[in-house]
Order: structure tokens, then C-alpha cells, then sequence
């Protein structure tokens, strides 16, 4: 294996670390000040990778129809995610974990059944957009646009969510509420909006991970049972509730991924899980977590 | 005068017991059990079905069997082998129906298959691939008129060897039972016709991976001659997308037998497609130039509206085998078709195809050759397609069917 090799695995390796890290932020957030398991996070996923497929073909006559449905598909999720949050969610916080399991189980399929009837069970994809269909080569490597594209706006968004968080009013509302959701509501804040926002700002993640997912790969039903478990890899690894945590959890899964398969590649699949094993003895509330208190 | 009525009466009465029987002698009928719900009838069950109906018209038109029109009794199975099992009793015992066909799960082949045996009632798998339903689990009343799996990777392999035959073979395939299977016919053939090849490297995807980026890039970094993959359906879709901006299809050779599928490649356009993957297909109508294909495949696309799949030809076909078969056998016992059936070569759009005594399974060929775009369609299909000759080569033999059949035992 050459030095050209290895930078080009490591290139993969944060490709895929980074799309999958949209998906885990959108879950980890939404625990985080839910409280909430949303076991059909990789559902609402799928139905970001269906909508910015559906939206693109309707606009497929007008010229940047992909960026068009990188916009909307990802909003229209958010808002699909409110719905649901409004309608179904806030009747369950109070409950045990098993109501919420039983449910957000119940969720994975409606979805998954739903986009078979909207979208029928063949395979679709989305072209890959111009400007980025072509491939950067520099010497001998390779490699595509898009990747680099997708590799550049996961520490994008997580800078953003972060600063989000970290820097503005609404920001330090959210960790008021998931500090102490009683004092917060005792000052003032209200807490069921909160909840709604922080939960349509997760699928909104999950939507854009879709919409992102779409031109590299096929649109199909089932393509979020995969994902989903590679999400619950990256919480566990990183803490159930921190966006660095999501961060760093997902660029160590995408990089233990392509070495894996690089090293060897018989043991690529079980890589993920011994990662999480070794983290659940060593830390179990994950590398960027906070014990329980 | 009441005499006259009397006998006026009896004179038409008697008219109406003479006109009827001319007008039609009772059907034969047989059942046409098949998935037609769903996406899955979508792409197999109704096109097997509009296939079936086209063979039944036209046989009905040109006097039928044995003077006798074909009636055929459509039922679905849901994608249920209890189903399945549930409408071909119903089929058997309360239409009684001459013989079944169809099926697109190799799960309700074999139960439908089982139940056929114990009515002794012939059972023709028409869309079904699994190796077994012939081989390990076949029996006296089941047949099979379509290919089965074990030809792919031999028919793959065939081919690499005619178009490539380099040594140094890459293997990367879904990772279950199916993919290992394959990797192994397909090296047990290709080490045959290329002595010393070997495997340098293998992947082995979790099913339902979406994103192939580090996947691809380890094999453009391997020094393989050629790689052989056994990823099917959807996932053919998301390698190519995943693949093409790398440059993938210019610089590395591929085979793969689900790689030149009218179903996978139609939905893909010249922005990204596996061009010059070594792709196979079980009846590309574009490439064969035989008289029935050349009837046929205009007439089904003239009534449909749809390209002819696989599943189209052979329920076609099979209603075509059992009309030679009835008739050479000149009854509708059972037994006297089957033995009618053993060993007969029958037309087919894919041309005469035999079916074996020992296994009762058509030779039917498998195609293959590299995936391009041509003037001819919008999307990408294989052009200069080989397919093992005699086409026998591509199933088990007679003797190793023997073999596993006892093993089961």
C-alpha cells in the first residue's frame, strides 16, 4: 500500500464519517434535550434522500434543480418532524422508555410504508449536481468533487450547531431546558416550543443527510435500518447528547471503517461494534459525555 | 296439432344440446400462481402474467389443445409461502387444474413444489432461481423453465476468461450466503479455463451498505486484474453512482451477473452507468435473432407497453411446452406428460431450450456481456453477449445432481 492509497482511504474514510454524522448530531441533540430515543430517526432520513429525489425530478427542467431540493427537502422534513412531535411525541415524555421504543418503532414502519406508497419500491437516484461531477485530480489521485464537497460541510454545520448552542440567546435556552427542564419552565421559558424546535432541528439534520445521500447512492426502501444502527455506533462512542461527541464519534467511525476495509477487510463489518464495546467498558457515558447524575 | 308443437318443441330444445358442445369443449385448465401485488409483482408477476395471457390467446385462436381451448386461473401469493400453499390447494382440489406455474420466491417455490408432490400434480417454476427447487429438493412432478443460480457465476466466469483471463481476480460480494456461494463457483470455473488464477483480495459489504466510497477506493489501490462482484439489486445502483466520479469504470475491469439487468440499468443515464462492466441478463431481446423472439417481443410490447423482462419469456414459454407436451403425450395424464416433458426441446424466445430428464430443468442460457450505451436505446444494455455452449455447461450435472440429492439424504 502506498502513501497515495492510504490518503485517498483517509479521504473515504471522512467521507463517510461525515454524512453519517448529520444523522447521528440530528438523534444525539434530540436525546439530549427530549430525552427521547427516536428509534426512526434513519427513517425520517430516508424520507430527506425520497423528498430531495422527488423534488429534484418534478424541477428537473429547471437548472440547479439538485440544490433547489438540497434546500427545501431537508425543510420539508423539519416540518414533517414537528408534525409528528406536536401530534404524537409530547404525549409520551413522561412515560417509560418502553412506550417510547413501542412507538418511535412504530414510526420506522408507517414511514418506511409510506414512502413504499408514495414512491413505490424501485430504486431511484439523483444526478450528481454541477459543479461537482467531476473529480479533483492532483498527481495521481482521484478523487470526486462531491466527497470533498460532503467532507467540507460536516465540520460546517457541526461549527455552526455548536456555535447555535454555544453563542445565542436561543442557544442558551435549549441547555436551560436540558439542564433543568422544571426551573427553566419555573423562569419563564417555554419548554413544549423548545421542544418542538430542538426535535425539528434534528430531523432537519436527518433531512439534509438524506438530501446529501441521494446523488452518491440509490433511494430505496430499507436504506435506513443500515444507517441507523451505525448512528446508535456513533452516539455511544461519542455520549448520548453532545454535538462534539457526535463529531468526533462519527469521524472515528468513518476512519475505523476505511482502515478496516483497507487492513482487513474480513473484520471490516465487526470494526464499528468493537469500537463501541471497548468504549461501553472503558467509558460508557461515551468519549464526550457527561455521567449520568 | 298439439303433436306438431310437441315435436316443434322437442326439435328446439334438442337444437340448443346440439349447438352447445361445438361451441366449447371443455377447457383445460391450469393454474398461473404468482405474486401480483406489490412491487415485486410490479416487476415479475404481472409481466409473467401478460406473458401468459399472449401464449394462452394465441394457442386458443389456433384451435387449442387437443381440440380444446386453455383456460388459465390467476392467483396471488402474496409474497407468502402459507399463501402459496393455501391457493395451490384451492387450485388443485376445488378447480382442478392441470398443472401450476409461476412464482417468483424461492421460499414458496419449494413449499408450492412440496405440496405439488404429494397431489402429483406438475409444478413449473417460471421466475424462482434458488439452485435447490431442481436440484436438492426436485422431485418427479417439478420442473423449472428459466435459469437457476448456479449458472451466473459460471456464465460469469465464461466470459471473463473469453473477454479478459488475467490472474490476479478481486472478489467484493454481499455478505451472506448467496455472495460466498458465488465467489466460490465462480473461481471453481474460472481456475478452470484460466489455470492459476488466484484471489487477491476480497471485500464483503454489509447488506444494505449506501455509501461504497472506501470500498471503491481500496480496489482502484489493489493491482487486481479484474474483480468479480455478486452485489445485485439496489446496491448495483449505489456502487455505480458512488464509483463513477472516481473514474472507477476506466480504470478497473468488473463481472457481475446482475450487472446487465433491463430492470437495474434502465433507470440509469450516460451520466452514470457501469460502462464495460461484463453485466448478464437472461433474455436480452435486443441481442437474439430467432423467429419466435422476433414475433414475440414486438407482440408484448405492442400489448403491454412494457420491454419484455425474463419473467415474460418463460411463463410464455412454459404454457408453449406444456401444449407440445400434452399433445405428444395425447392425453392430460399426468404421468404420460411428465414422461412427455423429460428430454423434449422446446421453442422459446431465447430459442430451443431442452429440459433435462435427470432434473427437469431447462437449459436455458445465461448472456453475457460489456454494459454500453448504443443509438438504439436510452439505456445502458449489454452488446456482444457469449453465453456458455452447450448451454448445459452452466448447470450442475446430472451425475452431481445425483450426488447432492443424496447428500440431502
Amino acid at each position: 500500500m502506498n502513501l497515495q492509497g492510504l490518503v485517498i482511504q483517509l479521504l473515504s474514510g471522512m467521507s463517510v464519517g461525515m454524512v453519517i454524522f448529520l444523522i447521528a448530531v440530528g438523534l444525539s441533540l434530540i436525546f439530549g434535550t427530549l430525552q427521547v430515543l427516536n428509534l426512526a430517526h434513519a427513517s425520517i432520513y430516508m424520507l430527506g434522500a425520497y423528498l430531495c429525489f422527488w423534488i429534484s425530478s418534478m424541477l428537473s427542467q429547471v437548472s440547479g434543480s439538485f440544490w433547489w431540493s438540497l434546500l427545501m427537502a431537508p425543510l420539508l422534513v423539519a416540518m414533517f418532524g414537528g408534525f409528528l412531535e406536536v401530534l404524537l411525541l409530547r404525549r409520551i415524555y413522561g412515560r417509560e422508555m418502553l412506550d417510547q421504543f413501542l412507538l418511535t418503532f412504530a414510526l420506522i414502519l408507517i414511514i418506511g410504508d409510506l414512502c413504499k406508497l408514495a414512491w413505490g419500491v424501485e430504486y431511484h437516484t439523483v444526478d450528481t449536481p454541477w459543479p461537482l461531477d467531476k473529480a479533483i485530480i492532483f498527481g495521481g489521485l482521484v478523487f470526486p468533487r462531491y466527497n470533498v464537497f460532503l467532507i467540507l460541510s460536516g465540520p460546517l454545520i457541526y461549527v455552526g450547531l455548536w456555535s447555535l448552542i454555544r453563542y445565542t440567546r436561543l442557544g442558551s435556552v435549549v441547555r436551560a431546558v436540558t439542564y433543568n427542564r422544571e426551573m427553566a419552565n419555573a423562569l419563564g421559558v417555554n419548554v413544549p416550543l423548545v421542544y418542538t424546535g430542538v426535535f425539528m432541528l434534528g430531523c432537519w439534520l436527518a433531512g439534509l443527510g438524506g438530501a446529501l445521500v441521494a446523488p452518491m447512492s440509490a433511494v430505496m426502501p430499507g436504506m435506513d435500518m443500515v444507517v441507523l444502527i451505525d448512528c446508535f455506533i456513533i452516539v455511544v462512542i461519542g455520549g448520548l447528547g453532545s454535538i462534539s461527541g457526535a463529531f468526533l464519534g462519527s469521524m472515528i467511525f468513518g476512519l475505523v471503517t476505511a482502515f478496516g476495509i483497507l487492513v482487513a477487510p474480513r473484520l471490516a463489518i465487526a470494526f464499528g461494534f468493537i469500537l463501541m464495546i471497548v468504549v461501553l467498558i472503558i467509558r460508557p457515558w461515551g468519549l464526550m459525555g457527561k455521567p449520568e447524575r | 296439432m298439439k303433436k306438431i308443437v310437441l315435436i316443434g318443441f322437442i326439435a328446439l330444445i334438442l337444437s340448443f344440446f346440439s349447438i352447445a358442445p361445438t361451441q366449447a369443449a371443455e377447457p383445460i385448465k391450469f393454474g398461473f400462481l404468482h405474486t401480483l401485488s406489490g412491487g415485486v409483482g410490479q416487476v415479475y408477476g404481472v409481466p409473467d402474467q401478460a406473458g401468459v395471457k399472449i401464449a394462452v390467446e394465441e394457442i386458443n385462436k389456433a384451435g387449442g389443445v387437443l381440440g380444446r381451448p386453455l383456460e388459465m386461473i390467476s392467483r396471488d401469493d402474496k409474497l407468502k409461502a402459507e399463501v402459496g400453499v393455501r391457493e395451490a390447494k384451492d387450485l388443485i382440489l376445488n378447480q382442478k387444474v392441470h398443472w401450476i406455474q409461476g412464482i417468483v420466491s424461492s421460499g414458496i417455490a419449494l413449499a408450492v413444489s412440496a405440496y405439488c408432490k404429494t397431489q402429483k400434480v406438475i409444478f413449473i417454476d417460471t421466475v424462482a432461481q434458488s439452485a435447490a427447487t431442481t436440484g436438492e429438493k426436485g422431485h418427479r412432478y417439478v420442473f423449472r423453465i428459466t435459469t437457476n443460480t448456479t449458472n451466473y457465476a459460471r456464465s460469469i466466469a465464461n466470459a471473463a476468461a473469453k473477454f479478459w483471463g488475467g490472474k490476479k481476480v478481486f472478489i467484493i460480494g454481499p455478505d451472506y450466503e448467496y455472495g460466498h456461494r458465488c465467489k466460490k463457483d465462480f473461481m471453481k470455473t474460472y481456475t478452470g479455463l484460466v489455470p492459476g488464477a488466484e484471489v487477491v483480495g476480497e471485500l464483503w459489504p454489509k447488506l444494505g451498505t449506501k455509501d461504497f466510497t472506501p470500498y471503491i477506493t481500496k480496489i482502484m489501490s489493489s493491482n487486481a486484474d479484474f474483480v468479480y462482484t455478486s452485489l445485485w439489486g439496489g446496491e448495483v445502483l449505489s456502487f455505480t453512482k458512488t464509483a463513477w466520479p472516481f473514474g472507477y469504470f476506466d480504470r478497473v475491469k468488473m463481472a457481475g451477473q446482475d450487472w446487465g439487468n433491463m430492470e437495474g440499468l434502465s433507470k440509469m443515464t450516460r451520466k452514470a452507468y457501469p460502462k464495460g462492466v461484463l453485466g448478464g441478463s437472461h433474455y436480452p431481446w435486443w441481442l437474439l435473432d430467432n423467429p419466435i423472439n422476433n414475433v414475440y417481443y414486438p407482440k408484448f410490447k405492442k400489448v403491454t407497453g412494457m420491454d419484455a423482462g425474463l419473467a415474460a419469456a418463460s411463463g410464455y414459454t412454459t404454457v408453449y411446452a406444456m401444449k407440445k407436451a400434452i399433445e405428444k403425450a395425447g392425453s392430460l395424464d399426468t404421468e404420460k406428460i411428465i414422461d412427455a416433458l423429460e428430454g423434449m426441446v422446446i421453442d422459446s424466445p431465447v430459442g430451443p431450450l431442452k429440459i433435462r430428464a435427470c432434473d427437469h430443468q431447462a437449459m436455458w442460457p445465461f448472456w453475457v456481456g460489456p454494459v454500453a450505451f448504443t443509438k438504439e436505446f436510452s439505456w445502458p444494455h449489454i452488446t456482444d453477449a457469449v453465453a456458455m455452449d452447450p448451454p448445459d455447461k452452466g448447470y450442475r450435472t446430472c451425475s452431481e445432481i445425483e450426488a447432492a440429492r443424496k447428500a440431502q439424504k
